[in-house]
């Protein structure tokens, strides 16, 4: 079992993320904004992160990452594996989320179980 | 109320704004051209001016000289990809922050309560500023960076000062200068305050590349865009679900960009709905059941989303065909 945060302002998707994750086994922790998914990966410690790149604000999924990238180098520890969701699904948006410093990129729709089986080979 | 007065002589855009603005809360008066706006500035003391650069007659950077020689308001400009210079001259002549088009309604928002926020500086409480990774404070003069203190020269401290007191918005070299440095030290150039704002970067641990703190806006000035800390107990606790609202009652002002988005999201969900479903296809314990149940009112609530969706990009689509006034609000 695995603790997740999972950032996703789209409530549908949220709930249903949260469903399945917790089918799963893993305990989820659900923000619905930047400035919060920065705080609670900072205080709360997850050992992994779903993150939505569109997000309404100045703080999307990109400049989230690379602020809890920030923190990983801050606090000279390792880095907690970041998937990105997405729907867009351009060859650019993937270079630019993974050089943000995200571990993977999932494109949305996107199968259950590509998503939990890429959620397996990042926790391992 | 905050008064706003825009002006642009493209119809749908002032149309689109007046619409998202008014939604907002803001009181909106329009001018389409420039001497109606400079009339208008002088005549209804606006909080706030969104000025579009192009403009027949009077043009959008003759109308921002003339307003800044009496009036203090903040005023956004609209800017084209290929109007870099003039965004330059805009800046130089008094504008406060720019957008270019296309734009989102969320950035004009966000760039707008940045604008207020300058115009009416909030209380500066304890005079500490949180940010993830950096905490200022600006009663004691100090600044810690990941925990450790880190050792400023007064110009550096002085430049950190602006920028932190005045996050998101755009800070222009020629304001910082003027900030910055008093009317005694009138040579300091640009190359002088990018020379501070470099050393100032170092010792932050910021980079210019990925910038966490400090955003530099090419050609123009520079952003604070350090994440600000949210107090620990606003978060909610492991296992607890944000609860959000619905958007498809407000549809009507949203673009056509984001009204996709939204619909891909619904899919995606719907589409994970059925795969849950499936998966737990002829489990009969009570948690399975209760699983399914949740699941199955939230693709009912899915299927009404959906259809809202389909409505809108529908009369979206009948108005480009009908070449009526449904252009998509402005982005």
């Amino acid at each position: 079992m695995a603790r997740i945060l999972l950032v996703e302002d789209d409530v549908d998707v949220a709930e249903l993320l949260l469903i399945l994750l917790e089918e799963a086994g893993h305990e989820t922790l659900h923000v619905d904004n930047g400035a919060a998914a920065v705080e609670a990966f900072a205080t709360r410690r997850p050992d992994l992160v779903l993150l939505d790149v569109a997000m309404p604000g100045s703080l999307d999924g990109l400049a989230v990452t690379r602020a809890m990238r920030g923190l990983d180098e801050d606090a000279d520890r390792p880095r907690v594996p970041i998937m990105l969701l997405t729907a867009r699904a351009l060859e650019d948006d993937r270079r630019a989320g993974l050089g943000a410093g995200a571990d993977a990129y999932l494109v949305k729709p996107f199968e259950i179980e590509e998503m939990l089986g890429t959620i397996e080979s990042l926790l391992s | 109320m905050t008064r706003v007065l825009v002006v642009d002589d493209e119809p749908q855009v002032t149309h689109a704004l007046s619409r998202a603005l008014t939604r907002e809360g803001y009181d909106v008066l329009v001018a389409a051209d420039g001497e109606r706006a400079v009339d208008l500035a002088a005549t209804s003391e606006p909080h706030l001016m969104i000025v579009d650069l192009s403009l027949p007659g009077l043009n959008g950077l003759e109308v921002i000289k003339r307003v800044r020689s009496w009036s203090q308001c903040p005023i956004l400009v609209l800017s084209g990809v290929t109007q870099e210079l003039a965004k330059v001259q805009a800046l130089d002549a008094g504008a406060d922050d720019y957008l270019q088009k296309p734009f989102g309604l969320d950035e004009l928002h966000a760039r707008l309560r940045a604008l207020e926020r300058r115009a009416s500086p909030a209380e500066e409480g304890s005079g500490r500023r949180e940010f993830v990774g950096l905490s200022v404070n600006l009663v004691a003069r100090t600044v810690e960076v990941a925990g450790v203190e880190a050792r400023l020269t007064p110009t550096e401290w002085r430049l950190l000062e602006e920028l932190v007191t005045h996050p998101e918005q755009l800070l222009t070299h020629r304001w910082l200068l003027q900030r910055v440095w008093d009317s005694t030290h009138g040579d300091e150039t640009r190359d002088a305050l990018r020379a501070h704002l470099r050393s100032l970067r170092a010792k932050l641990g910021d980079s210019a590349h990925a910038p966490r703190f400090i955003r530099t806006e090419s050609g123009a000035g520079y952003r604070w865009v350090g994440v600000q800390s949210v107090p620990e107990n606003v978060l909610p606790e492991w296992g607890e679900a944000v609860e959000g609202e619905q958007t498809a009652a407000e549809l009507a002002g949203v673009a056509t960009r984001e009204l996709v988005h939204e619909l891909n999201n619904a899919l995606t969900a719907m589409r994970m709905a059925v795969q849950l479903m499936r998966m737990s296809d002829g489990e009969s314990s009570e948690e399975s059941t209760a699983m399914r149940a949740s699941v199955l009112e939230r693709l009912d609530g899915l299927a009404r989303r959906i259809s809202l969706l389909a409505v809108a990009l529908e009369s979206r689509a009948g108005d480009h065909l009908g070449g009526g006034d449904g252009a998509d609000p402005p982005r």
